[in-house]
Formats: C-alpha cells, structure tokens, sequence
C-alpha cells in the first residue's frame, strides 16, 4: 500500500470526507484528490497536518507500521482469548492500532 | 460486606468522583464521549458487528464503539469503558452482551465497569432532580415518562428501568416488570400517533446537561413554543402541545424558547457514523 492509499484509508477511517479535510486544513478539494490518487507529492509539513487531524502515526503513513508490533501482538493475544470477537473484526481492529498514533512516537 | 456490594460502592464513589472533576451537576445529564475526549482518551465509532466497545490502555488510550449498536446502549457501553480507563484495567474487550458468558459476568472488572457507567449516567441525585423539575413520582412512573427520562440521560428504556430496580431501589419489582413489559417501539408509537423506525427523543424544558445528541433520520419531539437556530431539522407536525421534527443533516445547532430561559444545543451525526468521536457532527462540505 502507497502513502496515497494510506492517506485515504486514514481520511476514511477518521469520518472525514475530502471537502471537510480541505476545508479543515484550507487546501482546495482536487488537491486533496491529486494527493491520494498519487499524482502530487506531500511536503513534510503537510503530512503531520495530516496525521494530526487523522490522529494517526506519521511511520505509519510513511512506512504502513508503527514500530510497535509486539503491543499490537499483545492486544491481539487478549482480544482472541477474552472475546467472542469475529477473526474478521479482529482483523479490523488490529489494523486500527497499527495506524493510530502512539504516545510520544511522533512527539 | 459482601465483595459486589463492595465493588458497586467503589464504582459509585468513582463515578461522583469523576462527574466532580469534570464539572458536571448532579442535576446534570452526561455524554460519556464527551467526557472521555475530555479526559484525553481517544473515542472511535467502528462499524464491527460482533463487538460492542473495546478499551486499549497502551500508548495512546483508546475507546472503540460500535456504530451499529443503538444509541443508547453506545452511550452505556462508552460509559463502561470509561470505567475500565478510570479503574486503571487493562485492556478490555466487551463483545455483544447478549454473547456474554456467565464467567464474564462474574469478573470483578467487568462488574465495577458496569457499575460505574450506571452511576456515572444515571446517579441517585440526578434521577431524583429529574423526576422532580417533570412532577413525576416513583411510585406512578409509566411507560411514557420513564422514555422521556432516558431520552434525556442518554441511556435505554429497560438500562433505565433496570438501573431504578436494581442499582437504585427505588422502584418494586412488580412496577418495574410491568414497565419492562412495554415495547420501546411500541411506546414510541404510542407517544407519536404513529410508528417510527428510527431514534424518538423526547425534549422538555427540563432538559439540563448534556447536547441533545441525534442522528440523521432520528425523529425528535419538541415543546411547541421552540424556536431552531439551524438547517438540520425539518418540521413535521404538532402533536397536542408538541412539535415534531425529523433530523436531515449533520451539524450542530441550538433550539430555545422565546418565553423561557431554556435553551439547548442539538448535535447531529450521519446515521451510524463511522469515524473519530471529535468529527462526528461535522457539517457536510460541498464537493
């Protein structure tokens, strides 16, 4: 996955639609298109702007993980075990942590 | 003292503890999710159907809640997780309680978390103050008012009548089966004229506390004499000294009475939002 699809995942997952996020950070809609579809490069500036507002890990947009696997790995254990949780929400939720901003990562 | 009536004493004192902290009245409704933010715990709406709310307590602290679940029981199920935050548990996977095994129900943090959202949303002082400013009584509380109650505290009508049999004694077993008896929807009808799929919150001038939280879709009561100050409602009709309004878009907005001192914000979400808590009454935005 490309730091564009992570970005829409991300946009998508925090409830925003694109014109809410142009709005919020004052870009112009297309250019929140063009950022992820691929075709315009993303400034570091704008990526913690982004990350911000998604309240996600900018490693996470940058590289897809975290560096803090063996916490996931941790609450995946207790999730199989304490609940009735489907494998596929599980998946899900596991997903959710990877991207989501750990305290102090990207203090 | 037995180790429940305990344990229940603990989450009552954190939860009047917690509301104290956060500046909430007792005669005060709450929204759990607001109070969360405010504590600096991170509150997502996830549509996963076999869930109901998750806590994580490493790094960041986290509070996942099922968007597909009712309102009502959202709101309790944040409430529960918020316990699990303030106790200091560790991470805490809630599935569907219908789902719950009896080992589950036994386990002292899951009964402390329960406890502790009944109190934190529904505590003696505020229920009390609530039957008071409507004229309403225990002993003759119906169908119809014990709605209008938990309309106004954010919970579920059988949350709530199981919460004055069971957490605050203050209603027989025989009445509150009776209420139990009766069927939301049909209570809803009953209060309409006619069905409605869809969320019925009733509002009074005796609303104090929390926003008035909906969704789109959700069909609202209000006294007739409001006045809005906003495009998310469309009105409907009036119902005897009633105005019905059904919600058609996110946004926040304030209703008021012109001969009263009353007033309140109303916040919209899309039905079933899926997202960051803070976003959920975003406006929409042209595309």
């Amino acid at each position: 996955m490309s730091v564009a699809e992570r970005l829409r995942e991300a946009r998508e997952a925090a409830g925003l639609s694109q014109g809410q996020v142009a709005k919020k950070l004052e870009m112009h809609r297309p250019t929140i298109t063009e950022i992820e579809a691929g075709r315009r490069k993303v400034p570091a500036q704008e990526l913690e702007q982004f990350a911000e507002l998604y309240g996600v890990s900018i490693e996470w947009i940058v590289n897809g993980s975290t560096g803090a696997d063996s916490g996931d790995a941790r609450v995946l254990m207790a999730a199989r075990q304490l609940s009735k949780m489907s494998d596929v929400d599980l998946d899900h939720l596991m997903k959710m942590l990877r991207m989501l901003r750990k305290k102090g990562a990207d203090e | 003292m037995n180790n429940s009536k305990k344990l229940a004493l603990d989450a009552l004192a954190k939860a009047l503890w917690l509301r104290k902290q956060l500046g909430i009245k007792l005669d005060e409704s709450v929204s759990p999710i607001d109070s969360a933010e405010r504590l600096g715990v991170e509150v997502r709406l996830v549509d996963l159907p076999s869930m109901e709310g998750i806590y994580t307590a490493g790094g960041t602290k986290n509070i996942f809640l099922s968007s597909l679940r009712p309102q009502g029981r959202r709101s309790f199920t944040c409430a529960h997780e918020l316990g699990h935050h303030v106790f200091g548990h560790g991470d805490q996977f809630d599935e569907l309680a219908t789902e719950k095994t009896p080992m589950r129900q036994r386990d002292p943090k899951e009964f402390s978390a329960d406890c502790f959202a009944a109190y934190f949303l529904m505590p003696k002082a505020t229920v009390d103050n609530g039957l008071k400013r409507r004229g309403l009584v225990y002993a003759s509380l119906g169908a119809v008012d014990v709605y209008r109650l938990a309309s106004w505290l954010g919970v579920g009508y059988r949350t709530l009548i199981n919460h004055l049999l069971y957490g605050l004694r203050a209603i027989p077993r025989e009445q509150a089966s009776h209420l139990l008896r009766e069927e939301p929807r049909m209570i809803r009808r009953h209060i309409l004229g006619q069905g409605t799929e869809g969320n019925l919150h009733v509002v009074d001038e005796h609303w104090l506390g929390r926003a008035i939280d909906c969704e789109v879709g959700d069909i609202v009561l209000f006294p007739k004499a409001v006045e809005m100050e906003g495009y998310q409602f469309i009105e409907q009709k009036n119902i005897l000294d009633k105005k019905v309004f059904k919600v058609i878009r996110p946004g926040i907005m304030r209703a008021s009475i012109r001969t009263s001192v009353w007033s309140a914000f109303i916040r919209v979400s899309p039905s079933s939002y899926v997202g960051r808590s803070c976003f959920r009454f975003e406006e929409e935005v042209n595309e």
